[in-house]
């Protein structure tokens, strides 16, 4: 049996200084290529899950793993980032760069990779996501819908394998859900989306889960 | 650019005009070299000096009513300055009726005034027909420091963003009847206003600080442009103007 991408086993946590836990006890495993949506009501914990994925938050009980080594220390941490990408509910904290261009190229550049490959890769992006005329604006001249496909483009650029969404649909008209519908399709890679859209969660992913109460659980 | 904060005369940027037609870069340094004999020089020169700024902004063929609006700010908060001075500066007094008003006073002000008048029409014609990014680009290409550089656009950049998060707020405000008035419950609104702009600034410093960190950021910043060499000509355009300063700053 492979070993799944990303892990977690007794994850709880609660916020400093709450008793309530956000999170109780989640066992949770996501194998290579999965596409999966989660669900739950408002303030469900939905986002918090998220986030002590990526390491934004530390767990209050439990661990992580990713590809079977737990997340502990910084080293860990910028494995992790390199090889997953997370998009922000608002592109806004995503798109910080002088253009676009440079935006997209940001992630690739820490990497390491040369200048040269970096914008090919980044211009490739764009083109794909419908924005390559926009590669010299600044990003705060985009539509939302815009915005949110070029923070899509901030993460495709790093090439990832997990990729994690954080109500990407939020902002965007048919034609720029259609374009992510067809990047979620093809990406080669595991998934995790958040999302209310139930009929866009079910064309682009295989199952989902509901997250409620602390208790994450399968659905269907 | 997008101008919806009035930060600059960007509409007229493409307009075919002697500044335009200016390298960015020598823009920027002949802006550098006016504020600093602007601040440095005494009555007279700073006269001459407000009126090379008025005919860089017909260079620059920005619509003086463009300007109007902003220089009435400007001179509004210098009013403040009219109010005070001239009653408590000291020395030479004269007395209308009950009041003492010091001649050293009114030559301050006046002496402020046509200083923060040049400068502001000075930086409006060099920088504010600039876009920002070709802005950004030149102070690059004069060899800022980049972590400078990028505090320079993080402010730019996110202005936008807190102001549409001000804005926002402000209408939720008033769609639930909060008007101006000169009570305690208006001032009460505008520290509300003020206290959750600071708060989200401050969350949202956290997540795009975030958001560079998961781009595997690690205090580095690289970019993809490359610099522009200095030319000649560049060095040439600015002859002129600047002996034009010197010129105002010797007489």
């Amino acid at each position: 049996m492979s070993v799944p991408v990303i892990e977690t086993k007794g994850l709880s946590f609660r916020y400093p200084g709450k008793e309530e836990y956000i999170l109780k006890e989640v066992d949770f495993a996501l194998l290579t290529k999965e596409k999966i949506c989660l669900r739950g009501p408002n303030g469900g914990g939905k986002s918090t899950f998220l986030h002590l994925l990526m390491g934004l938050l530390k767990p209050t009980k439990g661990i992580i793993l990713f590809h079977g080594t737990e997340i502990q220390g910084q080293k860990e941490l910028r494995s992790l980032h390199k090889r997953v990408g997370f998009v922000f509910q608002d592109p806004d904290d995503q798109l910080f760069c002088p253009t676009l261009l440079e935006d997209v190229a940001f992630g690739p550049l820490n990497l390491g990779i040369p200048g040269k490959e970096a914008r090919e890769r980044s211009l490739a992006i764009l083109e794909k996501l419908g924005l390559a005329k926009y590669a010299s604006w600044p990003s705060f001249n985009l539509s939302g819908g815009e915005k949110q496909l070029a923070a899509l483009g901030t993460v495709l650029s790093m090439e990832p394998e997990l990729l994690i969404l954080d109500e990407p649909t939020d902002a965007l008209d048919d034609n720029s859900k259609d374009i992510l519908e067809n990047i979620l399709l093809d990406f080669n890679g595991s998934v995790i989306l958040v999302s209310h859209e139930k009929d866009f969660a079910d064309k682009v992913t295989s199952s989902s889960y509901f997250l409620s109460k602390g208790t994450l659980s399968p659905l269907g | 650019m997008d101008n919806t904060l009035g930060i600059s005369f960007e509409e007229h940027v493409k307009k075919e005009t002697l500044i335009n037609r200016m390298d960015t870069r020598g823009r920027v340094i002949l802006a550098f070299l006016l504020a600093i004999a602007i601040a440095v020089t005494g009555n007279t020169s700073s006269a001459l000096l407000l009126a090379y700024s008025a005919i860089l902004v017909i260079l620059a063929q920005i619509p003086w009513k463009d300007l109007f609006g902003r220089l009435l700010v400007l001179d509004g908060i210098l009013l403040a300055l009219w109010i005070t001075l001239p009653l408590s500066a000291g020395g030479e007094a004269f007395h209308p009726g009950p009041l003492t008003i010091y001649k050293e006073g009114i030559t301050l002000a006046l002496s402020i005034t046509v200083k923060a008048n040049s400068a502001f029409l000075s930086m409006s014609a060099l920088l504010g027909t600039i876009p920002f990014i070709e802005l950004f680009n030149a102070l690059e290409d004069l060899k800022l420091p980049r972590k400078l550089l990028l505090l320079i656009h993080f402010t730019f950049r996110y202005a936008h963003v807190i102001a549409a998060e001000a804005e926002s707020i402000y209408r939720s405000m008033m769609l639930r009847g909060f008007a101006h008035r000169f009570n305690l419950n208006t001032l009460k609104g505008y520290g509300i206003l003020l206290g959750m702009i600071f708060v989200k600034s401050y969350r949202r410093a956290d997540w795009v600080m975030q958001a560079m960190e998961l781009r595997g950021f690690e205090g580095s910043f690289f970019s993809l442009r490359e610099r522009k060499a200095f030319s000649a000509g560049v060095l040439m355009s600015l002859v002129l103007p600047t002996l034009l300063i010197l010129g105002c700053c010797v007489l």
